[in-house]
Formats: C-alpha cells, sequence, structure tokens
C-alpha cells in the first residue's frame, strides 16, 4: 500500500466519522427542539404560577426543584426590580419577601452561586443581595473577583447591601473595575444614597491613578454637592490630564458656585479643545456680566465645537427671550454667528413640539415585499 | 511523472479545504463554549431601559440612496431605540426618487442652518433639514457620492462621542444601539463593535418591529440563512475573543468617532466600505500599539432582506467579493507584519486563504477533476473519498450553526429546522459552486478594473450590506 492510498484510508474514515457526527448533531437537535419546546411550556406554567404568588395571590406553594431554580429566582429578581421602579412599599413588608422566605430562596441562591454557570451566578447573588443573607458573605465574597463584570458588580452589590461598612473597598472596587457598566454602578450608588457613598467616593479619588480618577469622579455627581465640589477643586488643582481636567469640569457643572468661577477661568484658555468645552459648560451657571467679552471671544475659537458651545452659553448667559439676534448682530466673526444661527434654530426646532410617541407614523404592517432590497436594477 | 503530480495535487487541495473547515470547526467549538454563558448571562440581567446619563451618548447615521420604499420604517425603528440620548441622522445621497420627499413629509422637515464643520472632505451638502416633529432628526441632503461618502458627511455634523452606521433598508430591534453600545462600556479598549444579523426575507414587520419569523420558502434565501447563521454565531464568535475580527458589517456598526476621524474618515474608493474600515482600524492600533477591542454580541439587533434571485446574488457577491481583493491587497502589510499580532499572524491570512482565495481553490479543484477524469488519470475512489471528507466537514459546522442557533435562539419552528437541515444538505450541489464562481468574477473584475454596473458611486447601493464570510468551501 503507498502512502497515498495510506491517505486515502485515514480521508475515508475521517469522512465517516464525521458525518456520523454531523447526523448525530442533526438528531440531537431534533431532541433539543422536543426539549425546548417540552421547556418552554413548563417555563410559561412556571411563571404564571410564581408571577401570581409574587402579586400576592393564595394557594399553595410547590417546591422549587432545583431545575427549576435558575427560572424562579430570575422571576423573582425581575418582580423585586419591577416593584422598586414602580416605588412600591419596602420588600420585607410584601408578598415578594413572605413567597422568598416560606420558600428558602436564599438555600436556592446559594446552590445558583456553587454553580459553574455565570448566569445561575448571577441569579443567585442578585437574589442574596435582595435577602441580604448575612450567612451567604463568605459565598458572595468568592465572587468579588468574577471575571465576569455583571457578576463580580452583583457581588460587591449584595456585599455592599449586607455590610455597608464595606463600601470603601466598593469606592475602590469601582476605580479597579474597567468592566462595570456606568449606568449599573449608578443604580448601586443610587440605592445607597448621596450621604454614605459621598466620602467614600471622595477618599478613593485621592489616592487613585488618573485612569482610574476617570472611573469614579464621574459619580461624584450622585455624592453630596459639597463633597463634590472640595474634590473636584483638589481634582483641578493636582491633575494635568486633559481627559481627567475635562471630565472633572463636566462633573463640576452640576454643582459650581459662584466661588468656584475663578478656579474654571483658566481653563476657557487651555489649549486642548475639548477641556475648553467643558470649561465652558461649567462655567454657564456661574456666568455674570463681566464675563460676557471672554465668551464672546471664544465664538471666534479655532475650533467649531468650541464655538457651538460658547455660543450656547452665550446664549443662555447673556440674551433674554427675543433679543437673542442683537448677539448675533453684535458677534463679528462669520463662524461665531453661523454657530450662533444653529443654536437659535435647534432651539426653536426644539420648541415647536417636543419629541411624543404618537407623532411616529402610524403602524404599518409589511412583509418582504414591501421593499425592494434585492432589484439591483441600477438607475441610468 | 504525471500520476504522481495528481497525487501531490489532489493532496494539495485536500489539506487546503481540510484545513479551512478546520479552522471553522474550531470557531464553532468556541462559539459552543461561549454562547450559553451570554445567553443566560442574558436571562439573569436583561436589558433595562433606564434614563442614565452615564449612557455614552450615539449618533446614529442612516445614508440612503434611492430607499423611498423603506426608509420610514427604517428611520421610525431607529428613532424608537430606547437608549438614554441619541440622535439620528439621515444622509440622502443625491436620490434620484422621492426618498428626500417622503422624508421631508413624514418628520415635518425644515431647513436648518447648521455651521457644518467639514472634518472629512465629502461630495457637496445641498441642504441640512431638522425635523419639526423629532427634535433629534436631521437630514442631510447631499450630492451623489457613495455609502462612504455619506457617511463621512454624516461623521461630520455628528454631536456624539458614537456613531453607529446601519442601512436605509434594513431593520432594528428597539434595544439596537443598547446592546453595542454595552461594549464600549463594559470595556474602554472597545474603538468597534457588531452584532448579529438575521435574515428578514418573509419575515413580518409591525411599526418597524418584527412581528412574525417566518422562514422564505425560496432556496436561494435558505441557502443564506445557513451563511448568516455560519457567519454570525459560528465563525465570529469564535474570532471575536482573540480580538480577530476582520469584517463589521457596515449595516450594524458602533464606532468610536475621533478613531474615524483620526482614520480619515471611510475610504471612497473602494466598493464596500466596512471591511476596508475594520481592517484599517486593526492595522492604525497595532502599528501604533495602542491597545484595543473589536467587540461583538451574538445577540440579533438588525434584520436585513437577502438577495432572492440568482442575478441579485451573482451582483451582490461580485461586489462583496472584489472588495475582499481590494482590502487584502491595500492591507497586505498586515499579513505576519511586525506588531501586527493574532490580527497578521492568524486571522489575515485566515481571510486571505479561506476567503479571497476559496473561489479560486474550488473551481480549480473541479477542472482539475475534469480534466484528470477526461486524460483518465484520475482515481475515482480516492477523489470520491477527499470530496466525501470535505462535504462531511463542511456540512458538520453546517449543522453546528443551526445548533448554536437552536440552543440560544430558538429562531426557527421545528418544520423550518428540518428545511434547514435539508438546505445544508442541498447547498453543495449548484449553490456552493455558484456563489464560488461569482466570487471568482469578483476578482476578474478587480483585477481588471471593470467598473461595477451603474455610475460610479451607486454600485451595488442597493445591495444588503450584511456580509457573512465565505462558506466553508466543498
Amino acid at each position: 500500500m503507498s502512502v497515498f492510498d495510506g491517505f486515502v484510508t485515514i480521508a475515508l474514515w475521517s469522512a465517516a466519522c464525521v458525518f456520523a457526527l454531523s447526523l448525530g448533531m442533526m438528531v440531537l437537535l431534533l431532541v433539543l427542539r422536543t426539549v425546548a419546546v417540552a421547556r418552554r411550556r413548563h417555563l410559561a406554567t412556571l411563571a404564571a404560577f410564581w408571577r401570581a404568588r409574587f402579586a400576592g395571590a393564595g394557594g399553595r406553594l410547590a417546591r422549587v426543584s432545583a431545575r427549576d431554580a435558575f427560572s424562579v429566582l430570575n422571576f423573582w429578581n425581575d418582580a423585586v426590580r419591577a416593584a422598586a421602579a414602580n416605588g412600591d412599599a419596602p420588600l420585607d413588608a410584601g408578598p415578594l419577601f413572605a413567597v422568598a422566605v416560606s420558600q428558602d430562596f436564599a438555600g436556592l441562591a446559594l446552590t445558583l452561586l456553587r454553580r459553574k454557570d455565570a448566569g445561575d451566578r448571577l441569579a443567585g447573588l442578585t437574589t442574596l443581595g435582595t435577602l441580604r443573607v448575612r450567612a451567604a458573605l463568605p459565598a458572595i465574597d468568592a465572587s468579588l473577583d468574577d471575571v465576569y463584570g455583571q457578576v463580580s458588580l452583583a457581588a460587591w452589590r449584595a456585599a455592599v447591601r449586607i455590610e455597608p461598612v464595606r463600601l470603601p473597598a466598593f469606592a475602590l472596587a469601582i476605580a479597579r473595575h474597567t468592566d462595570w457598566q456606568a449606568r449599573e454602578v449608578e443604580e448601586v450608588l443610587r440605592e445607597i444614597g448621596p450621604e454614605p457613598i459621598s466620602a467614600p467616593i471622595a477618599a478613593s479619588i485621592e489616592s487613585a491613578s488618573d485612569a482610574e480618577v476617570l472611573r469614579v469622579m464621574r459619580y461624584l455627581i450622585l455624592c453630596e454637592p459639597e463633597t463634590a465640589r472640595t474634590i473636584l477643586r483638589r481634582v483641578l488643582a493636582a491633575r494635568e490630564d486633559p481627559e481627567v481636567l475635562a471630565s472633572a469640569l463636566r462633573t463640576f457643572a452640576s454643582s459650581m458656585l459662584a466661588q468656584d468661577r475663578d478656579v474654571v477661568r483658566p481653563f476657557l484658555a487651555h489649549p486642548i479643545p475639548f477641556v475648553r468645552i467643558a470649561a465652558i459648560g461649567a462655567f454657564i451657571p456661574v456666568c455674570v456680566a463681566e464675563d460676557r467679552a471672554t465668551m464672546l471671544a471664544l465664538l471666534t475659537d479655532g475650533n467649531s465645537w468650541v464655538r457651538y458651545r460658547a455660543a450656547q452659553a452665550a446664549l443662555d448667559c447673556f440674551s433674554a427671550p427675543g433679543d437673542e439676534s442683537d448677539l448675533r448682530s453684535e458677534v463679528v466673526d462669520p463662524y461665531g454667528r453661523d454657530a450662533i444661527t444653529q443654536v437659535l434654530a435647534e432651539r426653536s426646532a426644539a420648541s415647536l413640539r417636543g419629541f411624543l410617541r404618537d407623532e411616529i407614523p402610524p403602524p404599518r404592517r409589511s412583509s418582504a415585499p414591501r421593499r425592494k432590497a434585492n432589484d439591483l436594477r441600477v438607475e441610468a | 511523472m504525471t500520476q504522481t503530480i495528481v497525487i501531490v495535487i489532489e493532496l494539495g487541495l485536500f489539506a487546503y479545504f481540510v484545513a479551512l473547515n478546520a479552522v471553522y470547526i474550531v470557531t464553532t467549538i468556541v462559539a459552543l463554549l461561549r454562547m450559553p454563558a451570554f445567553v443566560r448571562l442574558r436571562r439573569a440581567d436583561p436589558v433595562r431601559y433606564i434614563y442614565s446619563p452615564f449612557e455614552v451618548p450615539v449618533t446614529i447615521l442612516i445614508p440612503a440612496f434611492n430607499e423611498s420604499a423603506g426608509i420610514v420604517d427604517t428611520v421610525v425603528s431607529l428613532l424608537e431605540q430606547r437608549y438614554s440620548e441619541h440622535e439620528v441622522v439621515v444622509i440622502n445621497d443625491g436620490s434620484t426618487d422621492a426618498t428626500l420627499d417622503i422624508l421631508r413629509e413624514r418628520f415635518a422637515l425644515e431647513r436648518f442652518p447648521e455651521a457644518y464643520r467639514a472634518m472629512l472632505p465629502t461630495a457637496p451638502i445641498r441642504m441640512i433639514y431638522q425635523s419639526q416633529t423629532h427634535p433629534y432628526l436631521r437630514v442631510i441632503d447631499k450630492e451623489n457620492g457613495g455609502k462612504a461618502d455619506a457617511l463621512n458627511a454624516g461623521i461630520n455634523v455628528a454631536r456624539y462621542p458614537l456613531i453607529f452606521t446601519c442601512d436605509g433598508d434594513s431593520y432594528y430591534s428597539p434595544d439596537a444601539v443598547q446592546c453595542l453600545a454595552e461594549a464600549f462600556s463594559r470595556n474602554p479598549k472597545t474603538v468597534l463593535s457588531s452584532a448579529s444579523i438575521g435574515v428578514s426575507n418573509a419575515c413580518e414587520f409591525e411599526d418597524g418591529r418584527m412581528a412574525t419569523r417566518r422562514l422564505s420558502s425560496r432556496w436561494i434565501v435558505r441557502f443564506q440563512v445557513l451563511e448568516y447563521m455560519r457567519a454570525f454565531l459560528s465563525s465570529r464568535m469564535g474570532w471575536a475573543p482573540i480580538n480577530g475580527l476582520c469584517i463589521v458589517s457596515g449595516a450594524c456598526a458602533l464606532h468610536k468617532k475621533d478613531l474615524l476621524i483620526e482614520l480619515g474618515g471611510f475610504r471612497t474608493d473602494t466598493v464596500w466600505e466596512d471591511m476596508e474600515m475594520t481592517l484599517r482600524v486593526h492595522h492604525f492600533m497595532r502599528a501604533e500599539r495602542r491597545p484595543y477591542r473589536i467587540a461583538y454580541t451574538p445577540f440579533v439587533v438588525c434584520w436585513t432582506d437577502v438577495p432572492d434571485t440568482a442575478a441579485a446574488l451573482w451582483s451582490q457577491r461580485v461586489s462583496w467579493h472584489r472588495h475582499v481583493s481590494e482590502c487584502v491587497t491595500i492591507h497586505r502589510d498586515l499579513m505576519f507584519g511586525k506588531h501586527t499580532g493574532v490580527v497578521g499572524g492568524l486571522a489575515f491570512p485566515n481571510l486571505v486563504a479561506a476567503e479571497w482565495l476559496a473561489p479560486a481553490m474550488v473551481l480549480f479543484g473541479i477542472a482539475f477533476g475534469i480534466v484528470a477524469a477526461y486524460l483518465g488519470i484520475l482515481s475515482w475512489y480516492s477523489q470520491v473519498v477527499l470530496l466525501g471528507l470535505v462535504f462531511a466537514l463542511a456540512l458538520a459546522v453546517c449543522t453546528a450553526a443551526i445548533v448554536l442557533d437552536e440552543l440560544s435562539f430558538h429562531t426557527y419552528r421545528a418544520r423550518e429546522l428540518l428545511t434547514l437541515l435539508a438546505a445544508s444538505l442541498l447547498e453543495f450541489f449548484g449553490y456552493r459552486q455558484f456563489v464560488s464562481l461569482a466570487n471568482l468574477s469578483g476578482i476578474w473584475s478587480w483585477l481588471v478594473g471593470k467598473p461595477l454596473r451603474g455610475k460610479p458611486g451607486t454600485f451595488g447601493w442597493r445591495l444588503p450590506r450584511s456580509r457573512p464570510p465565505p462558506s466553508p468551501s466543498g
């Protein structure tokens, strides 16, 4: 037998094996589909049953099997989120809490937390945090540095809920974690409230690198204004990184006081355009008549976005309704005038009619022939 | 001597196709391992629509050339995005039909004195309009310059730091922007983010949203559904974790505006713009030694019609493959280049071998078989065995992609799954060879510099922009 014949024999057997594998996958697909149909039906029944119980409906509660633990805890977590969004009564006073206690959801959550699947762990952590199960802290601690950002944030959220003294560590974790979604961190911080988070957030900024400061500083808008102002003044005085400065100025805009004008003013002449833009934004709330010349000078800036922001600021600070065109005629620079014209047009468009959902064209039922995406006739 | 040459050629072709399918099998295995975590994490942490000042605002660009039939639906589906802050900019690229009139009427457009900033050069702008009913909808009317030029004009007026590029003839789910933007929020190195695209032929839409999912009754569409499954669920899920995505579809991509401007915007001298931009991002970031990531999420957030006639498919594939030819030559330095990492060492060579050269290899294999048979030097037994192995490997990849979809999304009903399985067998008999011929024609048109149909800047404009990578050849 030649080498080539040997190859052919190997190829023959490989082909047979791979073909059998394909057939096996086809059968698996059909099995999966059958199981999925049954599973979906089961989940629909489960959802209807548990959602009714969470809403307070009476009746005997069935024991939750390990197989259904993930789904039932997800239903419960969703119900808790919906109740929180609606501003309903505190959790420990309603049927949600009663069901969770009577069915030992904490035990189920701990079971999920021990599993490998990230989704299971996330569902378990969310439940444990909501129920504030102190006994679960060692298990929760093991997930604080999970490879999945959602899971580690859920673990920190649960830990902070159970032990609020961990807030300083949480603030440091915010600085460290690049994989946490800002809006989710915001949700956690809002839940805790401005007073408890202010000092830890401020402390974490003091010792952080520029990249870390960037990640944490934005949350100062959720802290107490006085703490935020103190920290921001320090950052603006001590740091040089343009991104940090711009971020600090943007954050400053929401809490600035008149006495901070001198802190911000130098940044109106910063060499980096995005720092100047942020400085203009911060300056708007405290702008006074004597700043008029400075602001109008920015309308001649070489960067179009600076001119645009300066036009917004000038119109906000120095023109009363109806006399906006006076300001426009005062500006000699044609680019600056264009910027004012644009901002005026934007404002008139926005004030004509706000966005209303029912102004979207009426529903149109359509199918494939609706548009001829495949019509390749090219226009002559 | 002749026999030895025949054996060498046979073994060479065999090794090529096995290697090509092996890459697909590896990416499919990676996808099978990663997908369950994605799906269950999403179940445990569903997308919630809460206004947050911490979400990075997004500008949605919709380039439109003669899209009068579907533009309103597309704009509506994008206006209804559930995202904290976004604006929609439609760029009418010199349409000769009623696209602009329809937009003007449906969204009450008024002329707007925008202080236009031409950071990127484009064809002349005629007028900028602002909707009086939707404050965050603007329309740019410009002279025709092609999709890339239209996108560049959109970048010039974009107010927000992230740019979502899309097509005027696709549908977008309400969480499309949210899904793509999540990658930027979770990883600061992200510069480009994309998601899966679904085939919408025969599906029904209501108010810009998918109402009924259905598999088309046309086989040519079914074969393309399989291609999309392989491309988005198997291939991209496999390449994404090693930052090796060589193509991010222009129909559904979220870019960092700063980087787009730094790169000089989209190239207007190539047939398409998406693959070129993806490779340029790799090339630039690797050369500059900057950390970056091109993210991918497997959830289908965009639906598009695929060609349902052979002529349409032919034109589409000719233009796609011409673009692949342009890209591999423009970015040839990426191949095993210094500091090009996994892209230069693995992903780009795979693009060249598995996508660019595949049609030539397929047709060479067929031609070789015919000539060898004619000369009587073909070993029929070995030929059948080798073809059988390639067929079996490609079938395994295809079936795995269907299993992946069923495991994750349950997109199709039981009968449709059976139809897809049948399609996975049938596509080897005619469809793949047809696509290979079209691709080869694309290489030829690039080689001879033949202009594609239509006037410059409009060719291929009405083709769906969602590009799957090639089928594993068989």
